[in-house]
């Protein structure tokens, strides 16, 4: 069976995990933003430390927060590639006809390549330690003030997180509707274009079928259940700000303080390091 | 010898941290036209075990593994014409229904093994007639189609690559007593008909001992038993142990030997005990 | 047997429906009351209106004709119709496609949280329904991570949270294994007895009806049968018209009367089939 990281909570009891949803989200944000501010080599290692802090005091097993890097790991090459072939600084180290290396080049690639995997990582580590319905109550609050202009944020929540619920059950399901196509000799890696295509349509057309009965079944037993849209609802687990939320809120402007401090003190006493 | 499997191990997830072992060391052989039922507790492996059979899953290590002649420990084994030999219904295989309508449904894997379309209408026509489906179905689309029904095409679409080897997962899962005594009987027809092997994953031990010449218990992995339901299932213990019922008829032996009636515990189809009652009065 | 009550929680009059102007009706003036604390199964094959006649019980349906009161109340009338279906709670076929949160215990608090229950009780409710079924432990699983079975024991547990007088089964043990099955089966008739809940539990394994107070058998839209398990297990003939099956037990019991031997054919029970067989062996 397939881990799918995206959706995934890994569900134990830790500080990280007990935090207010708004405060992780704002937090996220927060570092991601940082870490594409931060202009220094020094930066990135101390962002990507406290991350690891992060998940550490989370209990998130290194693998695991690792795992979501595996998704893209091309687009990592490809921009790597891309900057360190497009980027002229400094020395170059390398040239053959148009194609020309920089120090300069390699640098900046390393930057973006580092910053991006940093994104992933601290985005997962998001979800790692927020369980889907959290998350969404969060967003939800967070996006409350807009409901006054009309802005549907309930039912976006709702829907993410119907989403979240299903994105296991639909890949098993993707999964066996591949192998019972390929039971029936349908080949869906390897030969022509129109065959491929062929075989794509033998995986989704089943697929889309099963999502829409699921949903339409999954409607009527929401609506059994007396869902009416949001108005009125109470909720079981009811988002409270706490003193931990202080904390880890001080920890996080801490840690853009630190970034700040970094890329002035590095631009000013190391330039030739800035990337 | 249809199939001949020798320490059969599957790991899921091999190089992740999340590595689980779904089988161990696990010998199945099948003879030609045999029909074998295969019991356990979900997670037990009976699922992994099966998608060996047409190269669906591959083996993490095995020591001899030939199905229907092809040599699956070779270095570039035929799955092509494996998949045609080893035909595999899935659980609720209605959910790989797809094309504009029943016939090319149906139709769609003798397409695929590259059969001419004078001999795929021929198969069509006839595995609709194998499963029970009237010929005017074939042009509905198969969305169309009552949940009995679908599983029937399903099926058909299957049977029409004339697979020497059915596999079954759950066939009858989720029907009601008359979808479910349809499709029982299709099995036995193509069994008889095509001098299938069958292989059939069941819960309904009052059905298995019915039709399995044999019957292969999975517990964690591993093969807890292997033999005639009479073997099997005078196995009270075990069967019971692994949390898995027994039919009524072994279940009513039982009991009477505790009360302390001689009963051989080897009776477990109806017409055995009705034979050996009226031998007793006799 | 149980003291039932006089009183009926459940009227359905003349009930005739249709999904639409031009199609045909799925049921055909159907009458039927349904005692507070009952155990009603409901037997018929697919497509004969079972499932129609379920949802017109806690108002997913309004019936075309007719009337179908839930405790007195009509289920067109809309200002009821959250009272409704908080009060006789739908349990469905497919465990995956009725739970919408990803840990258990939100997924139990989905119906009180509609009702506007407040959060203190809320907590309590989800605690005792998850009890209710033996599911406390399994409060923070993820859904997807449970069994058939013990997934609609949580939908079971979903319903009870919003305190209902009737729980409507709707071919909720199909899809399950044996075991599955048992536990589900063995979880509503202690609802039943301990908390007088009335059951309505629709299928088409009729071994799941022996314990009920009454059965009703459906078939084209219509009540073809209705009485206790035994008199209707003795109608063999009827059964197999309606393209129905006699429980395994059942069955043999008629199989082994058909080969001569003395036992009687409307047995219901294990325990009855064993004792006839001692008296012969």
């Amino acid at each position: 069976m397939k881990e799918i990281t995206i959706g995934q909570y890994y569900p134990v009891d830790s500080f990280v995990h007990s935090l207010d949803p708004r405060t992780k989200i704002v937090a996220t944000i927060l570092i991601i933003a940082f870490t594409f501010v931060c202009k220094t080599f020094a930066g990135l290692l101390i962002s990507a430390l406290f991350v690891f802090l992060v998940a550490f005091i989370g209990k998130i097993p290194f693998n695991k927060l690792l795992s979501s890097l595996k998704a893209i790991y091309f687009i990592l090459i490809f921009t790597f590639l891309l900057n360190m072939l497009f980027i002229k600084q400094g020395n170059e180290i390398f040239s053959f006809g148009i194609i020309s290396i920089t120090t300069g080049g390699i640098i900046r690639a390393a930057y973006m390549a580092f910053r991006l995997m940093q994104l992933i990582v601290t985005a997962g580590l998001l979800t790692l330690t927020t369980s889907p319905i959290q998350l969404t109550d969060g967003l939800e609050k967070l996006f409350s003030p807009l409901k006054i202009i009309g802005f549907p944020a309930h039912e976006i929540a709702m829907m993410m997180s119907i989403a979240l619920r299903f994105i296991p059950i639909l890949t098993e399901e993707t999964d066996k509707i591949i192998k019972a196509q390929s039971a029936r000799g349908a080949v869906f890696d390897e030969g022509s274009l129109f065959k491929r295509a062929r075989a794509i349509v033998a995986l989704i057309v089943p697929l889309l079928a099963s999502a829409f009965h699921r949903a339409l079944e999954l409607a009527g037993a929401m609506e059994a259940r007396c869902y009416h849209g949001g108005e009125g609802r109470t909720r079981l687990k009811v988002l409270k700000m706490q003193k931990k939320d202080a904390v880890a809120f001080i920890a996080v402007l801490l840690f853009c303080g630190v970034i700040l401090v970094d890329n002035l003190l590095v631009s000013k006493i190391f330039p030739f390091l800035v990337g | 010898m249809s199939i001949s499997i020798k320490k059969l191990n599957y790991v899921y997830d091999a190089d992740s941290p999340f590595s689980v072992a779904a089988l161990e060391g696990v010998d199945f052989c099948v003879n030609d036209n045999e029909f074998v039922c295969i019991i356990g507790h979900t997670g037990s492996g009976k699922s992994t075990l099966v998608q060996h059979l047409n190269g669906i899953l591959k083996p993490t290590n095995v020591e001899e593994m030939i199905i229907e002649g092809i040599d699956l420990t070779a270095k570039k084994p035929d799955y092509k014409s494996l998949r045609q030999k080893v035909g595999m219904v899935f659980q609720y295989p209605e959910y790989q229904l797809f094309e504009q309508t029943v016939r090319l449904d149906i139709g769609f894997g003798p397409k695929n093994m590259g059969l001419t379309q004078n001999e795929i209408d021929e198969r069509v026509i006839e595995s609709a007639k194998i499963v029970g489906l009237d010929e005017s179905v074939l042009e509905m689309s198969p969305f169309e189609l009552s949940g009995g029904q679908k599983r029937r095409a399903a099926i058909a679409g299957v049977l029409s690559m004339r697979p020497q080897v059915l596999v079954l997962d759950e066939p009858i899962a989720g029907l009601d007593p008359k979808g479910k005594a349809e499709i029982l009987q299709v099995i036995s027809n193509y069994h008889k008909k095509y001098n299938a092997t069958i292989i059939m994953i069941s819960h309904n031990m009052d059905d298995i001992v019915e039709v399995a010449d044999r019957v292969v218990v999975m517990h964690k992995g591993k093969k807890a038993l292997d033999g005639t339901p009479q073997q099997v299932f005078s196995n009270y213990e075990t069967i019971l142990s692994l949390g898995l019922e027994l039919p009524t008829v072994s279940a009513l032996v039982k009991r009477l030997n505790e009360i302390g009636k001689n009963v051989p515990r080897n009776i477990c189809k109806i017409n055995d005990l009705v034979n050996y009652v009226s031998g007793v009065k006799k | 047997m149980k003291n039932l009550k006089m009183q009926n929680i459940i009227e359905i009059k003349d009930a005739v429906y249709k999904y639409d102007e031009d199609s045909e009706e799925v049921l055909h003036s159907v009458n039927l009351n349904i005692k507070k604390g009952e155990f009603l199964c409901i037997l018929g094959h697919n497509g004969c209106g079972k499932s129609t006649l379920a949802k017109l019980i806690n108002g997913l349906y309004q019936p075309t004709e007719g009337t179908v009161l839930v405790q007195g109340m009509d289920t067109k009338d809309e200002n009821k119709i959250i009272e409704i279906r908080s009060k006789a709670g739908m349990v469905f076929q497919n465990p995956d496609n009725q739970m919408v949160a990803t840990i258990v215990e939100e997924d139990v608090a989905f119906g009180p949280e509609n009702l506007s229950v407040p959060q203190q009780e809320l907590r309590a409710r989800v605690d005792n329904a998850l009890k209710a079924v033996n599911m406390f432990d399994f409060k923070n699983s993820a859904p997807h991570r449970l069994s058939g079975g013990q997934k609609q024991r949580i939908a079971i547990a979903g319903i009870l949270a919003m305190e209902p007088e009737i729980i409507i089964m709707d071919e909720s043990t199909s899809m399950l294994d044996p075991k599955g099955r048992r536990e589900v089966l063995e979880t509503v008739h202690r609802l039943n007895k301990e908390k007088g809940i009335t059951i309505v539990f629709i299928t088409h394994f009729m071994e799941e009806t022996v314990d009920a107070d009454r059965i009703v058998v459906m078939g084209d839209g219509v009540i073809k049968m209705e009485g206790t398990p035994r008199e209707i297990f003795a109608r063999e003939e009827e059964i197999n018209q309606l393209t129905l099956e006699v429980p395994p037990v059942t069955k043999m019991a008629q199989q082994l009367n058909e080969r001569g031997m003395d036992i009687k054919r409307n047995i219901l029970t294990f325990e009855e089939l064993f004792n006839s067989l001692c008296q012969l062996v």
